[in-house]
């Protein structure tokens, strides 16, 4: 009880024991944060310098917390104002700058790095025709789709995310995500086709 | 899953792959319409509105997935207990440097924590022995002169409610406690710190952790005065923190310990 974070901030506020409070807030959510922009693809001393600019924002702006929601969901709306600022300052500077990096970051698990992403090029046209085509049968597919089911493929299909993660995204349950999923595996492949050939085996990520 | 499905999951993956936009969208919700998204705090036509956004847009689908780690972290995401985090206590000396050196309580005196730790040890021992002598009196003239006539001594109240202070935090003091004539009530004393709030609240936490409300606390003078009746204590350490009340909102004003020797 002694340790919670509401109880912690109370204390801040009410101006009891305050240096104590705060160093136990920022041990306990340090990890949390800096890892945050680990995955964002921050260097291990850049997410140590992002992580102590957000706390420093949580310390100057702590009376203005209220205690009605949790401080976890404050905390990450600061982390993320924090990085939306970093990044818009890199492509300033970029854009400012003689070369831009082609290191896109998508790849990384979870959302895009500070880098930028390019285009890619086909130079196949006949290639690029074939893909265009299936990419318009795909669209016109998708709109025939309830909403709720065409949102569950492309989260699916196009960013690849799990199961338990499109349940939180769509906040619905994963039964629920199944189940879409199925009826739309069942309706695609009746307007697109089955696939040609089996591909080769590997695990599936739920 | 089947091996079917499987197969029909990487041709679908592959026909979106062909299909895919390779940039995000340029504008996304704000934070805090995320987090209010998530908590279903947002009218339903807007909620649909960043739903659809979600599926065109890695950043903000990553960004939530993110909030869900805050509020459910894994092991990587809590501190190790028992594990010496050197980067941690690295990065807490410098912010401590970059919140402007120590910080301290607000309280009367600007002296460095330490000091101020010492202090208020020192007036809380006195605070005990004042306790102490008062309770003591109480007893004696209770038993002595108070006590009814034609009644027998209340043996209860001979061994009842002699109290110890254990850190008391805050800017307040218990003052006294008193014995009600009689009844064998036990009277809290807190000696609150200045504040003016229309009303006040206490919330008293026994040692089974069962958490009692008194609301509709009145100051008298610099004290705030509490009847609690003696069956309904146990011997042990209770925690007591007295709440300011304004506007629907509620502002700690002091937080005590008291330890009963004897119910």
């Amino acid at each position: 009880m002694e340790d919670d974070p509401l109880h912690l901030i109370e204390r801040i506020q009410a101006g009891i024991r305050m240096e104590e409070s705060f160093e136990k807030l920022y041990k306990r959510f340090r990890p949390g944060v800096r890892s945050f922009f680990l995955r964002k693809g921050f260097t291990p001393q850049e997410s140590d310098d992002l992580t102590q600019d957000v706390f420093l924002r949580v310390f100057k702006g702590i009376d203005t917390f209220r205690r009605e929601s949790r401080f976890e969901r404050w905390l990450w709306e600061i982390t993320t104002h924090i990085y939306f600022n970093e990044v818009r300052r890199r492509r300033t500077e970029k854009r400012d700058g003689l070369e831009q990096s082609l290191d896109s970051g998508a790849e990384t698990e979870e959302g895009v790095g500070p880098g930028i992403t390019l285009p890619s090029k086909d130079p196949n046209p006949e290639e690029e025709v074939v893909r265009q085509d299936q990419s318009q049968a795909l669209q016109a597919a998708l709109q025939g789709l309830p909403d709720q089911m065409r949102r569950c493929c492309i989260l699916r299909y196009e960013q690849g995310l799990k199961y338990k993660e499109i349940a939180a995204i769509m906040k619905i349950s994963i039964e629920t995500v199944k189940a879409h999923l199925h009826q739309a595996r069942k309706r695609l492949t009746a307007d697109l086709g089955e696939p040609a050939e089996p591909g080769p085996k590997k695990e599936n990520e739920t | 899953m089947t091996d079917e499905t499987d197969d029909l999951d990487r041709h679908l993956a592959r026909l979106f792959e062909q299909g895919r936009r390779r940039e995000d969208p340029e504008d996304h919700p704000s934070p805090e319409e995320l987090s209010a998204y998530r908590a279903n705090e947002l009218p339903s036509e807007k909620a649909d509105e960043i739903q659809e956004h979600l599926t065109q847009c890695r950043v903000c689908t990553g960004l939530l997935l993110d909030l869900e780690r805050f509020l459910e972290p894994g092991e990587e995401e809590e501190p190790r207990e028992g594990v010496a985090d050197f980067g941690a206590e690295a990065g807490w000396r410098e912010l401590r440097w970059g919140m402007g050196g120590v910080v301290p309580d607000k309280a009367p005196d600007t002296q460095p924590v330490e000091v101020a730790r010492l202090r208020r040890s020192l007036r809380m021992f006195q605070s005990l022995a004042a306790v102490l002598f008062v309770a003591l009196g109480l007893l004696a003239s209770y038993v002595w002169l108070v006590r009814p006539a034609g009644r027998g001594p209340d043996l209860n109240a001979q061994v009842v409610t002699l109290a110890s202070l254990k850190g008391v935090r805050g800017d307040g003091e218990i003052k006294k406690v008193a014995l009600k004539r009689g009844t064998g009530d036990l009277t809290l004393v807190l000696g609150a710190p200045e504040s003016n709030y229309p009303r006040y609240r206490l919330d008293l936490q026994d040692p089974q952790g069962q958490v009692r409300t008194y609301p509709g606390l009145e100051k008298d003078g610099n004290d705030f005065s509490l009847s609690l009746s003696r069956e309904a204590l146990s011997a042990g350490t209770y925690q007591i923190r007295v709440y300011g009340l304004e506007q629907g909102t509620q502002h700690l004003v002091g937080e005590y310990e008291l330890e009963l020797l004897r119910p």
